[in-house]
């Protein structure tokens, strides 16, 4: 049975309740109100950010539901993506924070999991200019705190 | 939309996975990513759950407390004996008392210093003796007015030499005038009567 998902630019997207399920927040939604085909608006997430997150459900729709033991695995890496989703989230940096976003609110864990392992990737190796360069991140430090937090950091570093 | 309009949530959720050895630069990038990567409780994750090895690792290879000792890294009264005898190094009173010969030490060698300096020679002189080469200085001006100075002092120190063998001098007099003052005493009289006679002639 479909489910009609809403956009806050009012578009209509008809999905699948399986694949609409993979988001916790609406699976709840549904057990709430019950059988119903009214649709489900979503004001905070935008059409073009709705369909990328709803490709991904429709790809991830036959995953395992997560057990709550597995999400908290200890050893949380940044490049354990699979090929798909590494590819999925190809896209702008305005696009992935808006789809991390989606996904938080939503409740889509492994979405906002890939993504941000995604944005940890483009930290990864950076220095902290090439960082700010990245992400278009003002340097807010003036040139003595700079100094001394490279000063703490050598004084770590040494042990 | 930038990166730091994401909610503070979301931001700590993204640095779980960032590598821990990214960590200083992060923290370096910009004033709220610092305080997000400063979190204890996401350190605690990162060093305890996200990468235990590295630490148990960095832990394994701490050294003992003997070599610390050594190195002069862990400090106290008599700690290698304390260590050897498997004593106790942490106690108030034994770091209070540590504290305390520390200071004494200081101020002795300040002592110390403070004597050796009072008779070192001024460094004119070294560069005079040719212990220091002239060329060192690279104030000129300062060394020559520095050496027109102390050739000024040591003429007021003549001086002052000359005055003293003077007074000496005079005080050895007085002292000679004094073993004879009692024949000099009747001159005086004689003195003070003798111009009453003159006064007496001119009259």
């Amino acid at each position: 049975m479909p489910v009609i998902l809403v956009s806050s630019d009012n578009q209509d997207f008809k999905v699948d309740k399986e694949v609409a399920e993979r988001s916790i927040l609406i699976k709840n939604m549904l057990e709430d109100v019950g059988e119903s085909d009214s649709p489900i608006p979503l004001p905070n997430v935008t059409a073009a950010v709705l369909t990328k997150v709803i490709e991904y459900c429709e790809h991830h729709r036959n995953d395992p539901v997560q057990v709550p033991e597995e999400t908290d695995d200890p050893r949380k890496r940044s490049n354990d993506i699979e090929e798909w989703d590494m590819k999925f989230m190809q896209v702008d940096q305005e696009m992935l924070f808006e789809i991390i976003l989606a996904a938080n609110y939503l409740d889509i864990k492994p979405l906002l999991d890939v993504g941000c392992k995604t944005v940890a990737n483009i930290i990864k190796g950076k220095t902290p200019e090439e960082i700010r360069k990245a992400f278009n991140i003002v340097n807010d430090f003036t040139p003595e705190e700079e100094a001394q937090i490279k000063k703490e950091n050598e004084w770590a570093e040494d042990r | 939309m930038p990166i730091l309009e994401l909610p503070d949530e979301i931001l700590c959720h993204l640095l779980t996975y960032a590598e821990d050895t990214d960590f200083p630069n992060i923290a370096l990038s910009c004033k709220k990513l610092r305080i997000l990567a400063m979190d204890g409780p996401l350190r605690r994750h990162i060093l305890l759950i996200r990468n235990p090895a590295r630490l148990s690792v960095s832990l394994s290879s701490r050294p003992t407390r003997d070599i610390l000792a050594s190195q002069n890294i862990l400090r106290g009264i008599h700690i290698k004996q304390h260590i050897q005898q498997g004593q106790y190094i942490g106690g108030a009173s034994s770091v209070r008392s540590y504290h305390i010969s520390c200071r004494l030490e200081r101020q002795m060698v300040s002592i110390r210093i403070a004597k050796k300096l009072k008779v070192r020679p001024d460094w004119t002189e070294m560069v005079e003796r040719g212990l220091i080469p002239e060329e060192m200085f690279v104030m000129q001006e300062e060394f020559e007015t520095k050496r027109r100075w102390k050739t000024y002092q040591q003429q007021q120190q003549n001086q002052r030499l000359l005055l003293q063998q003077q007074q000496q001098q005079q005080e050895e007099e007085d002292k000679e005038d004094e073993q004879y003052s009692c024949y000099r005493k009747q001159p005086d009289l004689w003195g003070q009567c003798e111009p009453m006679q003159v006064d007496g002639k001119d009259q």
